[in-house]
């Protein structure tokens, strides 16, 4: 119903317009905005050529008020980036591609610096210059883990852009946005940034247990870029940044009660910090750019695993990585640009220190373990010696990976032609230390007495080390004709992605906990290999397209459609005979096929109108889990369809001062959503109102802006634990007030 | 069940392909396999099992070995014997006796024996490794007595139907497939059995590794589940290990405890093929279990054409 009201009001918006063409228009001298993004490692572009991309300018990323990775999906078709209840599950689902756990299905680069660790991947965006979304495989030129799409993010110039940038936002929830940017060129040749952030939520959902808001927050960010042209062609940039996370999280209802309530401490703080230095030498006949990066996280995620008010268990997670990585592209065309090539060379090194104990408490004692084995031997009943211990894990995963790739470009006339090419080979090895001190008490139960019979001591001290290697080739061949008169082009794809295997130190628990029930003589003992290890998964990707400049330049069109098969794809699986374990494996295969409709129009220089759609069909083809068969089932957690429409109306209020006034409604579709592989829990498609009004008088910017205007009610996420489901709702209604100050 | 072969084997693999060392010398090979041995007497068909073991003296080179029977008592007669040096195929896993030429208290020993690595003992689960082969040998003592060899110890793997029925009425089914372990990778626990034999008071005992009788996820994996105490006989067509109302021990932290809820109603093993490599186990647990096991301790690759 409400996401009707919302079409029937964009609708009668878009009619308006009509009647508008009545009146007579004021010139404001507004044009649709130029796209010119500068990529290392695209030759053209992205809209001449054959990749389904979406650019954000700053200016609308800005007009949009995207403080967030989050904000950019709801603008992408197909491209859907769900609040789990914290930043570190960062996951990102494109044409039905995604990951929950361990390794990224999207690749991220900021400023050229790949992030190898999607736990780092949900931070705030502030002064950013253009962010790109590649839809589809993009590992032939990117790697690993770019098995559905990158997304390119370069973030202001102090070379293009001087002066000061101030930002304040204040707005329900206890939000408190602000950021600083100074930006200064020294001379003709160098430019110089510093920008700090802070952000706030005081947070939207309580925990009834304690009444507090758990899903509060805070972060810091700080971040210089250095550029310079040394002459001579060649360039150099500089960019470091860092970033404090403090947050709760977490606003998970329990099905059972409807109540978000559970009493251990949850949260998640985290501290990043980058540099990357890219060196760019351009000659008359080709460009070398070399990009060098270090990357480092440390942070600690702390869960009330069970998430009831009960005593259970509690889960950490420490973690400390650090990443090296290293870059040679080089690109050039000959024949005044009949020919152009792209090779290059990527090598990295990232090393994992992670801690993760298990604490079992009182009722998790009593229930999982005791009352367990009870069941099975009621005449000897046991007792644990306390009401709390820990299973301990530490692990150590040093990962090295190489590769190198080539691109070739071919222009006959209307046409091109482009044929790539990647061999990637991949080290990952493990090193874990278990253990666990603890034990029980074996009674004999005669007559209704129970008398101590033999203690049990459990004592696990193991420590053992795997390997594993990966060498993958990823082709990628396009064909593009490029209509006359700057109309357009349309084009077919054929690629292969990949996502790197690994190790899963999630299941490592179930490892531990089935070593515990294997010691008191009622459980399995895995293999930690078999448990906690998976291969690469792969994807063959199928793509027409269409970009499209209609209209004499007032309209933008981009249409295409996929089909991805997708082998060996990560799944939890329970192995034969027993449902007390799981493991990760690569047992599934899916497919997925769709269509990306994105639309931009701007008839006159005062309407503007942004559509993006998405359609995913994505379902599996063959998964067995050892006890359900799944077989056409829907992929779970992957949205069917995904919609953003907007309509923008600019007027000049004052021409001498440049005065303006901007409205905005939009509204953000997604749904349906499948919760599980059964497809018994699903969230309906469902539409989110927003609306905002922005005043700019020449360096001044001042934004109303409202979010879930109609408050609708939806869930974001959704999980079991112990046999028991839980929902994470969205948020309800949000609004604020901004102002952006920019002084040149 | 497929070529698996190493990964599985619990003992130490030794390669059996002959090889010259380069210095002129032959490469010899030693070792020793005990067995149970099942005599069954042609004249009346009784049968008796005796302890005993095979001493095998090799030269890999030329292909020419011995083998000595040892402790191999009928009647507190000794059967021991010892082969002339005689000639013997081999390939990686297996040394093969095609034609015993050897003589027993003036009887002619005449009839084939196997010394083969390729049996299935898998450590992570039983221990203790094992003898790093065992025999497959049937031959006769001249007219009178026909004797076959056994592990004392043997671990067998296959595919186990259980049935129950719950509280409703309902009947439940549940297969168990193994033969595919350990290169099927939706199955990494194999449900074992493991059957030690005690020729000396006729008894024996039988371990299930993985035990689960049912797809009830209630009811837990026992990880060691022992029922001691069968009774065992021999006869001409091999070996029957029977019985009943055993209480069944689980080792818990190393050490057993009883397990009363899983007490074995009845529990009954037989051997099905002539070389005693093959049996059947069927069961009833706790008044609501019932399971049927058919399996084989040794891979049927032992019967390539060598």
């Amino acid at each position: 119903m409400v996401s009707k009201k919302i079409f029937i009001l964009m609708t009668s918006l878009f009619f308006c317009y009509l009647v508008s063409l009545a009146t007579e228009a004021d010139s404001l001298g507004v044009t649709l905005e130029e796209i010119s993004v500068t990529g290392i490692k695209q030759s053209v572009n992205l809209q001449e050529s054959a990749e389904a991309a979406t650019i954000l300018t700053r200016k609308e990323i800005e007009e949009n008020g995207i403080m967030t990775m989050r904000g950019v999906s709801d603008l992408v078709p197909n491209f859907y980036m769900p609040d789990y209840g914290s930043r570190i599950t960062s996951t990102i689902y494109v044409r039905g591609i995604g990951a929950r756990m361990d390794q990224p299905s999207v690749g991220l680069n900021v400023d050229n610096v790949p992030y190898l660790n999607k736990d780092a991947y949900d931070f705030d965006i502030t002064d950013i210059s253009a962010v790109e979304m590649l839809r589809g495989p993009q590992s032939t030129l990117y790697g690993r883990n770019a098995m559905a799409g990158v997304i390119n993010i370069r973030t202001l110039s102090p070379l293009y852009y001087q002066g000061w940038r101030v930002f304040l936002e204040t707005g329900n929830g206890g939000r408190v946005n602000a950021n600083v940017g100074w930006y200064h060129k020294f001379g003709r040749n160098t430019g110089f940034s510093v920008n700090g952030s802070y952000s706030h939520l005081d947070g939207f959902f309580r925990n009834e247990y304690n009444g507090k808001k758990l899903d509060k927050e805070n972060s810091f960010s700080l971040r210089t870029k250095l550029e310079t042209n040394l002459g001579e062609g060649i360039r150099l940039q500089n960019v470091a940044a860092a970033n404090i996370l403090r947050q709760g999280g977490y606003p998970y209802y329990y099905v059972g009660t409807g109540k978000i309530e559970y009493n251990d401490t949850c949260f998640y703080r985290r501290f990043t910090f980058t540099d990357g230095l890219t060196i760019g030498m351009t000659r008359e006949k080709y460009k070398l750019t070399s990009i060098t990066s270090v990357q480092h996280i440390d942070d600690n995620m702390t869960l009330d695993q069970d998430f009831l008010p009960e005593s259970y268990f509690t889960l950490t997670q420490k973690k400390r990585e650090t990443s090296l990585t290293e870059e040679l592209v080089m690109q050039g065309n000959v024949g005044g640009g009949k020919y152009g090539w792209l090779g290059g060379l990527f090598g990295f090194y990232k090393h994992l220190n992670m801690n993760a104990p298990v604490v079992f408490k009182d009722v998790g004692i009593k229930e999982l373990i005791e009352d367990h084995r009870n069941s099975a031997n009621m005449y000897y009943p046991i007792k644990w010696d306390s009401r709390m211990f820990e299973l301990s894990s530490r692990f150590r995963i040093p990962t090295f990976g190489l590769a190198v790739y080539h691109e070739s470009e071919l222009n006959i006339g209307n046409w091109s032609f482009t044929g790539a090419i990647r061999m990637d080979y991949e080290h990952a090895a493990m090193r874990y230390f278990s253990y666990c001190d603890t034990g029980y008490e074996i009674y004999k139960l005669e007559e209704g007495v129970e008398t101590p019979y033999r203690h049990v001591d459990i004592n696990i001290d193991e420590d053992g080390k795997l390997d594993l290697d990966f060498l993958m080739l990823l082709p990628k061949i396009s064909v593009l004709y490029r209509f006359r008169d700057d109309r357009g082009n349309v084009y077919a794809k054929f690629s292969r992605g990949y996502k790197a295997g690994g190790y899963n130190t999630q299941m490592f628990s179930d490892v531990l906990q089935q070593k515990l029930m294997n010691l008191m003589g009622i459980g399995s003992q895995y293999s930690v290999d078999a448990i906690v290890s998976y291969k690469p998964e792969k994807s063959w990707n199928y793509e027409i397209g269409s970009h499209l400049n209609l209209l004499q330049q007032r309209m933008q069109l981009e249409i295409t459609g996929f089909y991805i098969d997708c082998r060996d794809q990560q799944l939890t699986t329970f192995p034969d005979g027993t449902t007390t374990g799981r493991i990760m494996t690569n047992a599934g295969k899916t497919r997925s096929f769709g269509g990306e409709l994105s639309l931009n129009y701007g008839p006159d220089n005062h309407w503007n109108f942004n559509v993006s759609y998405g359609y995913t069909n994505a379902r599996f083809r063959e998964y067995y889990n050892g006890i359900n068969d799944y077989r056409g089932k829907r992929l779970p957690y992957v949205p069917e369809h995904t919609l953003f429409l907007q309509g923008l109306y600019t007027f000049r209020i004052d021409k001498r001062r440049d005065m303006r006034l901007t409205f905005d409604v939009n509204g953000r579709g997604t749904g349906s959503i499948e919760w599980n592989e059964e497809n018994t829990q699903q969230q309906k498609f469902y539409m989110l109102l927003g609306a905002n009004m922005t005043m700019s008088l020449r360096n001044i910017e001042l934004r109303i802006w409202g979010k879930n205007l109609t408050d609708c009610k939806y869930n974001t996420f959704y999980f079991k634990s112990m046999g028991n489901e839980f929902l994470q709702r969205g948020r309800g209604i949000e609004f604020g007030l901004s102002v952006r100050i920019s002084v040149r | 069940m497929k070529k698996v072969l190493m990964l599985a084997m619990g003992g130490a693999f030794l390669g059996l392909t002959s090889c010259n060392t380069g210095d002129g010398v032959d490469s010899t090979m030693t070792f020793q396999v005990e067995t149970i041995n099942i005599i069954t007497s042609n004249e009346d068909g009784t049968t008796t099992a005796s302890s005993g073991s095979y001493y095998f003296d090799l030269n890999m080179t030329q292909r020419m070995g011995a083998v000595t029977s040892k402790d191999i008592i009928l009647d507190n007669m000794s059967m021991d014997f010892t082969t002339d040096d005689e000639s013997f195929t081999t390939n990686t896993y297996n040394a093969y006796f095609k034609d015993l030429n050897a003589s027993v208290n003036g009887y002619e020993v005449s009839g084939s024996l196997l010394a083969t690595s390729l049996f299935f003992y898998p450590q992570q689960y039983v221990g203790n490794p094992k003898f790093t082969f065992d025999i497959i040998a049937q031959y006769n003592i001249g007219d009178a007595y026909t004797v076959r060899s056994f592990p004392k110890d043997a671990v067998y793997i296959g595919v186990t139907n259980t049935s129950y029925t719950d509280s409703e009425g309902v009947l439940h089914k549940y297969e168990k497939n193994d033969n595919d372990y350990p290169k099927d990778p939706e199955n990494i626990v194999p449900l074992l059995y493991q059957v030690i034999l005690n020729p000396g008071n006729s008894t024996a005992n039988i371990i299930m590794y993985n035990a689960k009788f049912s797809d009830n996820p209630r009811e837990p994996t026992k990880a060691k589940i022992t029922a001691q105490g069968l009774t065992a006989e021999y006869d001409a067509n091999g070996i029957t290990l029977k019985g009943t109302n055993i209480i069944p021990m689980v080792d818990e932290g190393g050490k057993p405890t009883e397990y009363p809820n899983f007490i074995f109603n009845s529990i009954n093993f037989r051997t099905t093929n002539n070389n005693l490599t093959d049996c059947i186990i069927e069961y009833e647990v706790a008044g609501m279990y019932y399971g049927t096991f058919t399996g084989t301790y040794i891979y049927k690759e032992y019967e390539t054409n060598i």
